[in-house]
């Protein structure tokens, strides 16, 4: 489905990531770790075609990613550390916009009912400037039942949510997985991770020091190691 | 797409109406210093207004640019907008298109006053100074988007943008004058004409360049 | 210091270009004939127009090396476009400080909004422009594209700029219009060689800058 090889990116002349190579199956749910500044943000900002890479190719359903026509990113969807929303637009008109940019179309049926799902109806008509952290972070995630995807790029999908809020996405996120899909998301905590993810991947030193699958048995105690 | 594209700019911008507030408070503004920094001589305006409206038209629209990708910035809504599966060259028309209309509504709000505070005399036809005024936004906003796709992610952006755009758009300006001087000072269209061939030259120029290089503006 | 005289070619280059530089002086003072009615003013000529020819020469280099980093993808040529466009808004400054030098006698006023000087002077303005924008775009990996982007803009703008302000005011074609071809033999072969001396001395200091610029790059990427 996605296969990213020799992706390299520096700031500042220091480099961020060097020679990233893994490739992704469907039905994965790839979790990438590593501590702060080991260039997970990057690396999913520059697969998602925000960021330009200073080498390196990915390719997803087969098509280049970097060298292609912008049709070859359909099916791909990126959620971001920031909110990534018009922050003068209310929650549906954003809904509304974004489906329609990755080409869905929407009916405000169908939108009223997802809010009313990730428990945002009371707050549909207002802007989106004015919502909380954990409300933006709903709203984002609300995206994914609309449009059609097939590859999810998050990054820390559990950032400012409450514990129920957390438990609602770890369901979501099973939910959507399902056997077709595949998700990378970058997160934290390593006991959240290995209840969630199928796959891990640990940067560092902004390369990848562990891919393996997350059924072995001593998997929390490598990642443990690696990340202290 | 585009249509879509430049629908959602323009809902954001009625929602908001963050370039075009900025844009017509500077411009009348600007135009206030204009009437007062001259003698108030008619015959003296009138010689110079067509210089003086394209001076207005720059230095409003500099502000107006600026705050192009205002909207996208704050959220970070530009990384939804360029992850989506949208073409880039799409990306730019669609801002070129919506910042020529929000310039064009503030020329119409000022093009008013203007007139009236420096006692100018009415045209003899409208048409061809519409096409003028319609061709030089083209340039003006072509230019204006590429740099402000530039310095959007650059500290002082504020400052930069003009300072990229004014020089640049040089050419420009003196076509724009040029012209609306012919014009509106009713000479053969021979004489103008030349003036003209530079502004669509420039306007498919920096159009194509716009096209083609805003993917390398917009990443980061 | 030593490092930029590793290379045979430069060391080469280095010693040529010192003589020629002598050598053009003293044809410049010595040799060429004096016009009668500029006197010395007339000799500041020889400096400007080579020094202008490889100022311009200089932002075609800056716009082939923006074209060349967007083919290639390699952050050397980021080096050369940032090294032209440099040296190009040195010989630039000294166009726009030499010209006024040899107008103020010749047409009684240091400014007049002659074309090729004024061009000379929004590219100049340009470029400070680019600078600013090398300096506060951000992280210089992003930067580099922003800057090829600039340097093929304003070369693109380069015959607008020129034929607008030819035809803004006609009345100032002061410029020395006439044919070189026309000038005495002695003029000429000396204006020529200086040309010559010129765009030889440019080549090197080019080939200096972008290896001092390599050079920083391996520093800071602590590739040495």
């Amino acid at each position: 489905m996605l296969s990213v090889s020799n992706i390299s990116k520096s700031f500042h002349y220091k480099p961020v990531l060097k020679d990233i190579s893994f490739s992704l199956s469907p039905g994965e749910t790839l979790a990438l770790l590593g501590r702060n500044g080991a260039g997970k943000s990057t690396l999913l900002r520059i697969i998602a075609k925000i960021s330009s890479p200073e080498k390196g190719q990915a390719v997803f359903n087969g098509n280049n990613l970097f060298e292609g026509v912008a049709v070859h990113r359909k099916g791909l969807y990126y959620c971001g550390h920031a909110p990534g929303l018009y922050p003068s637009l209310t929650a549906s008109e954003n809904l509304h916009y974004f489906c329609l940019l990755h080409g869905c179309e929407t009916n405000p049926d169908s939108i009223n009912s997802v809010l009313q799902d990730f428990d945002l109806l009371d707050s549909i008509d207002e802007p989106v400037k004015v919502y909380s952290q954990g409300m933006m972070q709903r709203l984002k995630l609300s995206f994914l039942e609309l449009i059609d995807w097939s590859l999810l790029l998050i990054d820390e999908p559990f950032n400012g949510l409450d514990i129920p809020g957390q438990k609602f996405v770890i369901n979501k996120m099973a939910s959507w997985q399902n056997g077709q899909r595949s998700i990378i998301f970058v997160d934290h905590d390593i006991s959240r991770v290995l209840k969630i993810s199928s796959r891990v991947i640990v940067l560092d030193k902004h390369s990848i020091v562990l891919d393996e699958p997350n059924s072995s048995s001593g998997s929390e105690d490598k990642i443990t190691s690696l990340m202290n | 797409m585009f249509l879509t594209l430049l629908k959602k700019e323009l809902f954001v911008e009625l929602r908001n109406k963050e370039v075009i507030l900025s844009m017509l408070a500077f411009g009348l503004t600007v135009l206030l210093i204009f009437s007062f920094s001259l003698s108030g001589n008619p015959k003296i305006n009138h010689e110079m207004a067509p210089g003086l409206f394209w001076s207005l038209v720059v230095l409003s629209s500099s502000l107006g640019l600026h705050r192009l990708f205002g909207q996208e910035k704050d959220f970070d809504a530009f990384a939804s907008l360029l992850s989506a599966p949208i073409d880039r060259g799409t990306l730019f028309l669609a801002k070129w298109m919506s910042g020529i209309l929000f310039l064009s509504i503030i020329e119409i709000l000022v093009v008013l006053p203007f007139f009236l505070f420096l006692g100018l005399s009415q045209p003899m036809s409208y048409l061809p100074g519409i096409g003028i005024v319609l061709l030089g936004n083209l340039g003006i906003v072509a230019v204006g988007v590429i740099v402000s796709g530039l310095a959007m992610r650059a500290k002082m952006s504020a400052v930069l943008l003009p300072v990229l755009l004014f020089p640049l758009i040089t050419p420009l300006l003196i076509a724009c004058v040029k012209a609306t001087t012919g014009w509106y000072h009713q000479l053969m269209f021979n004489y103008w004409q030349f003036w003209v061939l530079i502004m669509a030259t420039y306007v498919v120029i920096f159009g194509l360049a716009g096209y083609v290089f805003f993917d390398h503006i917009t990443e980061e | 210091m030593s490092f930029l005289f590793q290379e045979r070619f430069l060391r080469i280059l280095f010693i040529i270009s010192i003589i020629l530089m002598v050598v053009n002086l003293y044809a410049i003072f010595f040799i060429a004939p004096m016009v009668p009615e500029q006197h010395y003013a007339q000799k500041i000529f020889y400096i400007h127009v080579p020094i202008a020819w490889s100022g311009f020469l200089s932002y075609f280099i800056v716009m082939v090396a923006g074209i060349m980093f967007f083919i290639k993808k390699d952050s050397y040529w980021d080096r050369v476009g940032l090294a032209a466009a440099e040296i190009g808004t040195l010989f630039v400054a000294l166009v726009l400080i030499t010209g006024p030098i040899w107008a103020t006698p010749i047409w009684g006023k240091p400014w007049i909004w002659e074309p090729r000087l004024t061009t000379t002077l929004i590219l100049f303005l340009i470029y400070m422009g680019y600078f600013m924008l090398r300096k506060f775009g951000g992280h210089p990996e992003r930067v580099a594209r922003y800057a090829a982007v600039l340097g093929i803009l304003a070369f693109l703008d380069v015959p607008l700029i020129f034929y607008s302000v030819k035809f803004w005011a006609p009345q100032f074609q002061l410029h020395p219009q006439s044919e070189m071809g026309q000038q005495p033999d002695g003029i000429l072969r000396v204006f020529l060689f200086s040309m010559f001396t010129f765009t030889i001395l440019y080549i090197l200091m080019l080939r200096f800058r972008v290896k001092i610029l390599n050079f920083h790059y391996k520093l800071k990427t602590n590739n040495v």
